[in-house]
């Protein structure tokens, strides 16, 4: 089989009035978290649908397994799990009632791995549905949807609603899904999440793909950035003369010094002579970055 | 773990599980609404039928009046104080005796205390009580022979009516129409075409609209497609449960109805009530294709129920309408024929009423066979438009 198993070319959907998406391509490979992130509006849950045959696109396409999204959905179904972004249940009374009428949806007989999705999140599915917090019906959405442990988990903003821990509970869960060799598309605004499990991220604005950037390249930087405060302004002032680093004067005693990976040996021996009183690593995050692409774009596009 | 389940095409039995558990107590609720109706409607029309019997009495009024007659000429010649009150005492029989025999002797008469009972009993037959007749023959009497004072005209009791009601502003044509109107044809007409298929509207407009439309705007539709199941699946499943239920439930208020029947009337028309619940479940299954229709076409559930409560509801006012055009209606000067127009405007109006009851009769009216085809082709093709629709658009999920 082809390694890649969610693919989109020139995937468009127009809403009008500068709506929708256009010419999306992402190409998402086996085994593979895929992030997908941007603000509110900007056209995540549209592709999503279009990736599971729900709207039709206008132009393009979208193919998972090697299969047409609009054409083969219900085939595709049998290898895809879907988490709405938009949480809401068939009327039915509660939580275990919706989870083994999904069940019989899904063919899953084996409620293992269900009941070890509910121990994680802590999920009381005895619950009535309709009186829900949002939280528990997020996580009565991400069980229905898991257990039936398929090979690609599309999931449109999952986190929503869900507490710092039972966050941290969930991103756990997908390491364990990613672990299997399960291949994971998820869309979010919040970038520490994104951060925490994806390999590859793609930014979406207005419709557009904006970045693509590898994750790894986020996590393993091969510059990294310093702030180092001294206790004197002289030997700042010495350090700064000495140095074979790239430095830039900030504030008074203090000096932010760029180095790549090889050289971090030496700007450590060449720091033991001085008396530091602050030490600190500037962390390039995912939102500094998405910030960046997003001004990048907006003057590029005020220039036109 | 490899789940190897198969694509569903055309139904989805856990569909059908969770639209029936979400629907169920609604439905019976309903029921209960239709057979409450159906039978108490029976039962007040049993009443309405025994209190107005149909038994010709005409033979036994007139040799009535001719005893009564016979016995104010015998009292003014005899200066007796013979009545029939006294007679149906039963004390003085001799005295009738005597009385009826000098009569036949004088005008040849054949009058006997025998037929005299007779005349009441067979009067008694009818639902006018005899004090009644006793009292309209002494007008009667009173008028007997007079004439007016200006046209020299013999002076009737009947015209006497019909002119007072001219007075009144009631034309005598609409009571004697009135006397002639069939209530039971007229009861089975509201029934039927209004007051029967009320709850059932109500309940195929709430069904479809939560059938599809409700789901995939509240986007809770998603849970089944992201299942293999297909939309043509989905589109199926859902259409077999409108096509199931209504015919359940009418078929249960249909037997309730045939039972009740059994207990308040002597004779059952089986096959005639047969066809007119058959009728129904024809036009409740014509709406409920618009209103699925209607469920699929729009993805906003307040779209939906506009377009199948609107529907709905223009049906039955129409047909309520309608109803006061009907020839009953306008007999009993309650409607106007103009009004008939509104049949036209309803399907309710290609249910007929009043040819589907004449099977089982002797002469069957075959008028309804063309409408109800009409019928069932409006549900085959509003089903079909519904699923093939529901199974290309767009779906916001």
């Amino acid at each position: 089989m082809n390694d890649v198993v969610i693919e989109t070319k020139g995937l468009t959907k127009d809403y009008g009035k500068g709506r929708g998406i256009f010419d999306l391509d992402i190409s998402v490979h086996r085994g593979e978290v895929f992030g997908f992130i941007g603000t509110n509006g900007s056209g995540k849950t549209t592709t999503i649908r279009n990736m599971m045959g729900f709207i039709r696109p206008d132009r393009g396409n979208s193919v998972i397994n090697g299969l047409d999204s609009w054409t083969r959905s219900a085939d595709i179904m049998k290898n895809v799990s879907y988490v709405p972004g938009e949480i809401a249940f068939p009327a039915l009374k509660t939580g275990t009632e919706f989870l083994k009428s999904q069940a019989r949806y899904l063919g899953v007989t084996d409620f293992k791995y269900m009941n070890h999705i509910i121990g994680l999140l802590q999920l009381d599915p005895t619950a009535n549905l309709k009186r829900m917090s949002k939280g528990m019906k997020q996580k009565t959405a991400i069980v229905a949807a898991l257990m039936g442990e398929k090979e690609i988990l599309v999931l449109d903003e999952p986190t929503t609603g869900l507490d710092p821990l039972m966050r941290e509970a969930f991103l756990e869960l997908i390491r364990e899904e990613k672990q299997k060799g399960h291949t994971i598309f998820m869309s979010s605004h919040i970038f520490e999440e994104i951060e925490a499990v994806c390999d590859r991220v793609a930014m979406i604005k207005n419709g557009h793909i904006i970045n693509t950037s590898s994750l790894y390249d986020l996590r393993h930087p091969t510059t990294k950035n310093f702030i180092i405060e001294f206790e004197h302004i002289r030997q700042q002032r010495q350090f700064a003369e000495n140095a074979s680093f790239s430095i830039d004067v900030t504030k008074e005693n203090t000096c932010r010094v760029q180095c790549s990976v090889e050289q971090l040996d030496d700007l450590f021996n060449v720091l033991k002579n001085y008396s530091i009183s602050n030490l600190q690593e500037i962390h390039l995050s995912l939102q500094q970055q998405f910030m960046r692409a997003y001004k990048e774009e907006m003057t590029q596009n005020g220039n036109k | 773990m490899e789940t190897n389940k198969k694509t569903a095409r055309f139904f989805s039995k856990p569909l059908m599980g969770q639209t029936i558990k979400a629907n169920w107590t609604l439905c019976l609720a309903i029921l209960f609404i239709m057979i409450l109706l159906g039978n108490v409607m029976n039962y007040a029309m049993s009443m309405m039928a025994t209190e107005k019997s149909d038994a010709d009495v005409t033979e036994y009024q007139e040799s009535f009046y001719t005893y009564l007659g016979a016995l104010a000429t015998y009292n003014t010649m005899a200066q007796q104080d013979l009545s029939y009150d006294d007679f149906s005492g039963g004390e003085n029989k001799e005295a009738y005796e005597t009385a009826f025999g000098m009569l036949n002797a004088q005008a040849g008469m054949d009058l006997s205390t025998e037929g005299f009972q007779e005349a009441i009993d067979g009067l008694a037959q009818s639902d006018i009580s005899l004090n009644k007749y006793v009292k309209q023959f002494e007008y009667v009497y009173a008028l007997n022979q007079s004439e007016g004072v200006f046209d020299k005209e013999e002076l009737t009791i009947s015209e006497m009516l019909t002119n007072t009601l001219d007075m009144m502003g009631v034309s005598s044509d609409m009571v004697e129409k009135m006397s002639e109107m069939n209530p039971a044809s007229m009861m089975n007409q509201m029934y039927y075409t209004a007051m029967g298929l009320l709850p059932i509207f109500i309940l195929i407009v709430i069904l479809s609209n939560s059938l599809i439309a409700s789901q995939v705007d509240r986007g809770s539709m998603a849970y089944v497609l992201s299942t293999p199941t297909k939309r043509s699946a989905v589109a199926i499943t859902q259409m077999v449960f409108m096509l199931i239920v209504p015919f359940l439930m009418i078929a249960v208020v249909c037997a309730t109805r045939i039972g009740t029947t059994f207990m308040f009337y002597d004779e059952v028309n089986v096959p005639g009530i047969l066809a007119l619940f058959g009728g129904m479940y024809i036009l409740v299954e014509a709406v409920c294709a618009l209103c699925y229709m209607g469920s699929c076409l729009f993805s906003q559930s307040k779209k939906s129920m506009a377009f199948g409560g609107g529907l709905a509801v223009w049906f039955f006012l129409a047909s309520m309408i309608g109803m006061f055009g009907s020839e009953n209606m306008v007999n009993t000067g309650m409607g106007v024929e103009e009004l008939q127009i509104f049949n036209k405007l309803t399907l309710v109006g290609l249910y007929d009423v009043d040819s589907l009851a004449t099977v089982g009769t002797g002469s069957v009216d075959t008028a309804f066979v063309w409408k109800l085809l009409v019928l069932v082709a409006v549900a085959i093709v509003c089903y079909t438009i519904g699923a093939v629709r529901f199974s290309k658009k767009d779906l916001p999920l």
